[in-house]
């Protein structure tokens, strides 16, 4: 295991037990100052992820995930901005950094893929010379001994031809073989921790199965942590060790995959699941869940979720707090109050 | 590559020849002409006639008397020149020295008289020995009518093409060495003071007409300042006929390399500050553009360098579309400012141009035009080509 992994590797970094914790957000508070008012895309988010885990994030379109992984990255762009919280990244709080230590930060110990592989590439360089950027950024290194592990990279990543695939430029590739580049590059120093940002949304089913499959094989051999986010809760329930579901900027519930899919708590989960086609269900329509997420530039003062949720009472005009069921599991649910 | 530049090749030949035939074709369309000029040169002197001779001595010179197509294919591949070989067809007639004249008497007992007919032909046969040009095709731009009496076109381009090149080219190169970084500092540091200072300057440079500039220039710099007693710059022309002195500067002999720097400097200013006002504008569009692209998101995902994800990543691809200038730039590197040039008095193609459509040199005005044509034709085609250099993602075939 440890030669493999130094083979693929190159560069193998003391990675600490796997299991401890890796990054802690606490409180999360990312808005974005508009001039139609202040959206509070992200809003007191919360959740561990350890060693060696994989953690995915879910919600539909607008409920943050993206926000999260951006402002982990530290790459929300104006008018956005972090306004509150911690970032705990190995012990340090990455909002504490300088620009110029996150910098050194990212693509090395963090490193991100994205949603649309093609337009995620730099149209006018070469596939390899985008990988050997970052190696030579974060490892210094350079001509031929970058080269080769280019090549070591593209065919870890199962791409076939890499001498040749290296030398083109990204419209020269398809989807599926622009998201093995992208994940080559984001490899290539062995991250401690990968972000996908819906790194399947864009590619269509059978290049998805695979590019899973890819990021399965190469979560053992490499030993990352992966914060998945997606909306898709297949993916999810294939990839994730555990799961944070998001809804209008907030945390609605927190658990490892198995208790969520067989016993979800926040009605807003159970919707998702229900959602979902499962195979040889008999069921004419799906159910969806009624009505739309809340504009979060004023969001409802209680539950955010209470104007669609069929379980409704009064409490729910109150905002509701995060609720421990136990260890590993919490809902932001009125329903679950003792 | 070889199959792609031949199709080109013969294409540009195509739209220079139809170019050609518009150009020649609205310039006689035109009313006034030389005989309209010489009736009012002769009535600010005080003569009230031409005489006959006039008329037929100016439309000889101008080949007026010969049918518009004959004159077009004269002044495009010199021909006809004369009679067939053989003498056949040297009694054709392809002109007409002295139109006819038809007295027309109304019933009301009014009399008029119409030009009808031809009463002098001109034929084949009295082309010989008339002076004509090799051909615009062939490279001879024939003679200039007015301006040079008789010297060839390519004499008097050739001594105004150093002042415009030399104008032109310094502008033009210092106007892309300041526009590019100010439109990209502009972009990313969108919606800062620089941002809206520059972005304002930019779109009065690139909103009032070149002439307001430059005569606010002449105004500030030479009259105001002389008055003021101030150091001042001569207010326009290339070089200098007579010494001047110039307050805390001395004197400035006329010619010499500081009297030529001074009288260079406003015309290139204004022109400098025209174009900057239009490109950093142009820029900065083109580099918010790419700015909010995905991969350069990706560039800074992956621990890239702000500052080389901007000059690297952003800026490679932002000045894609800039390369779509480099045909209007050739053009202007040849054919100068109209109003800078005339505004300064500044002796280069420009001001031949408008100087030689006020005293109706048609070869000129022919000459000049026909080489922006083909000027703009040569630099869209190296526009194309460089386009694949910049971005793979773009070949001819």
């Amino acid at each position: 295991m440890a030669t493999e992994s130094r083979v693929v590797a190159g560069a193998a970094r003391p990675t600490g037990r796997r299991g401890a914790e890796l990054l802690r957000v606490e409180g999360l508070k990312t808005y974005f100052f508009t001039e139609e008012g202040v959206v509070q895309a992200v809003d007191g988010v919360d959740f561990i992820l350890r060693r060696g885990e994989t953690l995915g994030i879910v919600g539909e379109s607008g409920s943050g995930k993206s926000v999260t992984s951006l402002s982990i990255m530290r790459l929300v762009s104006p008018p956005g901005r972090i306004v509150e919280g911690k970032i705990i990244f190995d012990g340090i709080n990455l909002l504490d950094l300088d620009p110029e230590e996150m910098r050194k930060i990212r693509g090395d110990r963090i490193a991100m893929i994205f949603q649309q592989p093609t337009t995620a590439l730099n149209p006018v360089f070469r596939v390899g010379d985008q990988i050997i950027e970052t190696l030579e950024i974060h490892q210094g290194l350079k001509g031929e001994e970058a080269q080769k592990r280019c090549i070591e990279l593209l065919s870890m990543v199962g791409l076939p031809d890499p001498q040749r695939r290296m030398r083109q430029y990204p419209h020269e590739l398809s989807g599926g073989q622009c998201q093995r580049v992208m994940i080559a590059m984001a490899l290539a120093c062995n991250p401690e921790l990968l972000i996908a940002d819906e790194p399947t949304t864009a590619l269509d089913v059978t290049i998805q199965a695979q590019i899973l499959d890819l990021m399965r094989e190469l979560r053992e051999k490499i030993e990352t942590a992966i914060m998945l986010i997606t909306h898709d809760m297949g993916v999810i329930a294939e990839m994730a060790d555990s799961v944070v579901v998001m809804y209008a900027g907030q945390v609605v519930e927190y658990a490892d995959v198995q208790s969520l899919f067989t016993d979800p708590k926040h009605p807003y989960t159970r919707g998702l699941l229900n959602s979902m086609p499962v195979l040889g269900d008999e069921r004419e329509e799906l159910e969806v869940i009624p009505g739309t997420v809340p504009s979060l530039i004023n969001p409802p003062k209680g539950c955010r979720f209470a104007s669609r949720c069929s379980k409704r009472f009064e409490k729910c005009d109150q905002p509701p707090p995060m609720i421990e069921l136990g260890a590993n599991r919490r809902v932001r649910c009125w329903l679950y109050e003792d | 590559m070889a199959g792609y530049l031949a199709r080109r090749f013969v294409q540009m030949f195509l739209v220079a020849l139809v170019a050609a035939i518009c150009a020649y074709g609205m310039l006689y369309l035109v009313p006034g002409g030389p005989i309209d000029q010489l009736l009012a040169e002769r009535q600010n002197a005080g003569q009230n006639r031409i005489t006959e001779a006039d008329i037929r001595r100016v439309r000889e010179r101008f080949e007026l008397d010969i049918y518009l197509p004959f004159r077009f294919t004269r002044w495009l591949i010199g021909w006809p020149a004369g009679p067939l070989p053989g003498g056949i067809g040297a009694d054709w007639q392809i002109g007409c020295a002295v139109p006819g004249q038809v007295r027309l008497r109304y019933p009301d007992g009014r009399v008029e008289v119409v030009e009808e007919g031809c009463e002098v032909p001109v034929t084949m046969a009295d082309l010989e020995g008339r002076k004509v040009s090799r051909g615009i095709v062939f490279g001879d731009f024939g003679i200039s009518q007015v301006m040079l009496r008789g010297r060839p076109v390519t004499d008097l381009i050739m001594t105004r093409l150093p002042y415009t090149l030399y104008l032109m080219g310094t502008s033009i190169l210092l106007s892309i060495l300041i526009a590019v970084p100010i439109g990209v500092y502009s972009a990313v540091r969108q919606y800062s003071r620089f941002d809206y200072i520059m972005t304002t300057i930019a779109f009065i440079g690139a909103s009032l007409p070149s002439f307001v500039f430059g005569i606010f220039a002449i105004l500030l710099f030479s009259v105001l300042a002389k008055n003021a007693g101030l150091p001042y710059l001569p207010p326009g022309d290339a070089v200098g006929v007579r010494d001047y002195t110039i307050p805390l500067i001395g004197t400035v002999q006329a010619g010499s390399f500081l009297d030529r720097f001074l009288r260079f400097l406003m015309p290139c200013g204004v022109l400098t500050f025209i174009n900057i006002a239009g490109w950093s504008r142009f820029v900065r569009g083109s580099m918010l553009e790419v700015l909010s692209l995905d991969y350069v998101r990706t560039a800074r995902a992956k621990g890239v360098a702000e500052r080389v994800v901007i000059l690297k990543h952003a800026l490679r691809n932002s000045l894609i579309p800039f390369v779509t200038l480099l045909a209007g730039i050739l053009v202007a590197l040849f054919s100068g400012a109209l109003i800078t040039e005339t505004v300064f008095n500044w002796p280069g193609i420009g001001r031949l141009f408008i100087d030689a459509l006020g005293r109706n040199d048609y070869n000129v005005v022919m000459a000049l035009l026909i080489i922006n044509v083909v000027l703009l034709l040569i630099g869209i085609l190296i526009t194309d080509i460089l386009y694949t250099v910049v971005d793979p993602r773009i070949r001819l075939t």
